[in-house]
């Protein structure tokens, strides 16, 4: 059951960063700086679900669950917040309401709450080297490797090899 | 500051699990999380006029 709740947990992490890469892609919705941090903290909160999945469950991997869920939520509400004022109308689109930070922040902590119920549910440490993958935690896996990789080069194309815009609206190595 | 580092050390870190490495993918893990921190520090320097 806990497996199966940390396959599900993992790939909810891919599909958070698939939804992010449609808007980018498919509506041309630039991320900005604090937007990427938000990404590459669902990468650092994906992969205690990863061990968990890879390894078998471990008290260790549920660490670094949390602690990337707090890093994110930090950033989220750090974005939050420069938009906080009456007037401020925010930075992109808002996809049922919520603004992509906000969102972010919704997720960071439904992550950490998930997370504790899994820690219920778990009966101990029971980690085993190379546990034994079966084909959906194997597929959750790949499909976690390619989500990031494609992250890797959108953001190499979008910001170089250096820090990125504030306010992105053309890809930095597509430049004519 | 290469705002792709924190993807670079996520493929790294999945690279390292599947090849069943797990220090070294806690390892890498460790060095985003730093990373990510870092770089945040870099970003949030907009002065929030807000008061609590």
């Amino acid at each position: 059951m806990a497996r199966l709740l940390n396959i599900l947990g993992f790939a909810g992490v891919s599909l958070v960063l698939l939804v992010a890469f449609f808007y980018q892609l498919v509506l041309g919705e630039l991320p900005c700086p604090l937007c990427l941090l938000q990404r590459g903290a669902f990468v650092a909160l994906g992969m205690g679900f990863l061990l968990n999945i890879r390894f078998g469950s471990s008290t260790a991997h549920y660490g670094i669950v949390l602690i990337s869920a707090v890093i994110g939520a930090a950033t989220s509400s750090r974005q939050m917040l420069l938009h906080f004022k009456p007037g401020d109308t925010g930075f992109g689109s808002a996809p049922l309401g919520l603004h992509f930070y906000t969102w972010g922040l919704v997720a960071f902590m439904a992550y950490v709450v998930y997370t504790g119920i899994l820690l219920f549910i778990e009966t101990g440490d029971r980690r085993e080297e190379n546990a034994i993958q079966d084909g959906l935690g194997r597929a959750a896996l790949w499909l976690f490797l390619l989500v990031v990789a494609g992250n890797l080069v959108s953001t190499l194309l979008e910001c170089g090899v250096g820090p990125c815009a504030d306010n992105p609206t053309t890809y930095f190595w597509l430049q004519g | 500051m290469v705002m792709a580092l924190p993807f670079l050390l996520g493929v790294i870190a999945i690279i390292c699990a599947m090849v069943t490495q797990r220090r070294a993918a806690i390892g890498v893990w460790v060095l985003l999380v730093i990373v990510l921190l870092a770089w945040l520090r870099y970003h949030a320097t907009d002065p929030l006029d807000l008061s609590f």
